[in-house]
């Protein structure tokens, strides 16, 4: 396994923990929170903790092996693929929140109330849900690919 | 990533060349050895940069490692 692979294994884990534990704080949990709030917190440092961990090891790996690479051009154009998937989801999240805003709008206007542009709360969730989601594709589509060949 | 049409004799040059690893072959060329598996298993086309890198490693010439094969219609 390459570097730039492990890097996104890291990568995936770090954001999928991220966006399960931010959508439990913010939409709520089938069990009380307080009993489960322990073990994410848990989950979330130790995956961090991971990460870091690996990091380091990577490094001094990478400082121990003279000459080698770490990131070729097969790594550079797995990486724009992942980035270029990202981009769809971030671009499509983008006109659907546009499309929501704009609909919202109107249906204020024909309830006869005053209009305003307003931005609710719950969008800007979405739109943090989303680019942690884009993070998730960034990181899957490199491992498909390094897992294809 | 898939690159059938271009296909190569670096596994056979290697072991031409004192059974040289994948890992060593990998660093003259400056790339990753998963790069070097990739291109052997004909499921990554390299640059031109890196193919003239991979030729010049075996002293020669590019189309004596890669070859490229018209795709039937």
């Amino acid at each position: 396994m390459s570097r730039q692979e492990i890097y996104a294994w890291s990568s995936l884990a770090t954001s999928s923990v991220l966006l399960i534990f931010y959508l439990t704080a913010v939409y709520g949990w089938p069990v009380p929170i307080e009993s489960s709030e322990e073990y994410l917190s848990g989950i979330l440092w130790k995956v961090l903790g991971i990460a870091i961990v690996v990091e380091l090891i990577l490094d001094t790996m990478h400082s121990l092996q003279v000459g080698g690479v770490s990131k070729d051009e097969r790594d550079v154009r797995i990486e724009s693929k992942g980035y270029r998937n990202a981009y769809y989801v971030l671009a499509g999240a983008l006109v659907a929140v546009m499309v929501h805003l704009f609909i919202s709008d109107m249906v204020t206007t024909a309830a006869g109330q005053d209009r305003y542009l307003s931005v609710p709360f719950a969008t800007v969730h979405v739109l943090l849900v989303i680019l942690l989601g884009a993070s998730i594709i960034k990181s899957s589509t490199q491992l498909y690919y390094y897992n294809k060949g | 990533m898939e690159n059938k049409c271009i296909t190569n004799n670096i596994r056979q040059l290697r072991f031409q060349h004192d059974e040289m690893t994948q890992q060593e072959l990998a660093r003259r060329s400056g790339v990753t050895r998963q790069t070097i598996h990739a291109i052997e298993a004909a499921k990554y086309g390299p640059s031109l940069e890196l193919a003239f890198r991979i030729a010049r490693v075996f002293d020669k010439r590019v189309e004596d490692v890669f070859e490229f094969q018209e795709e039937e219609s």
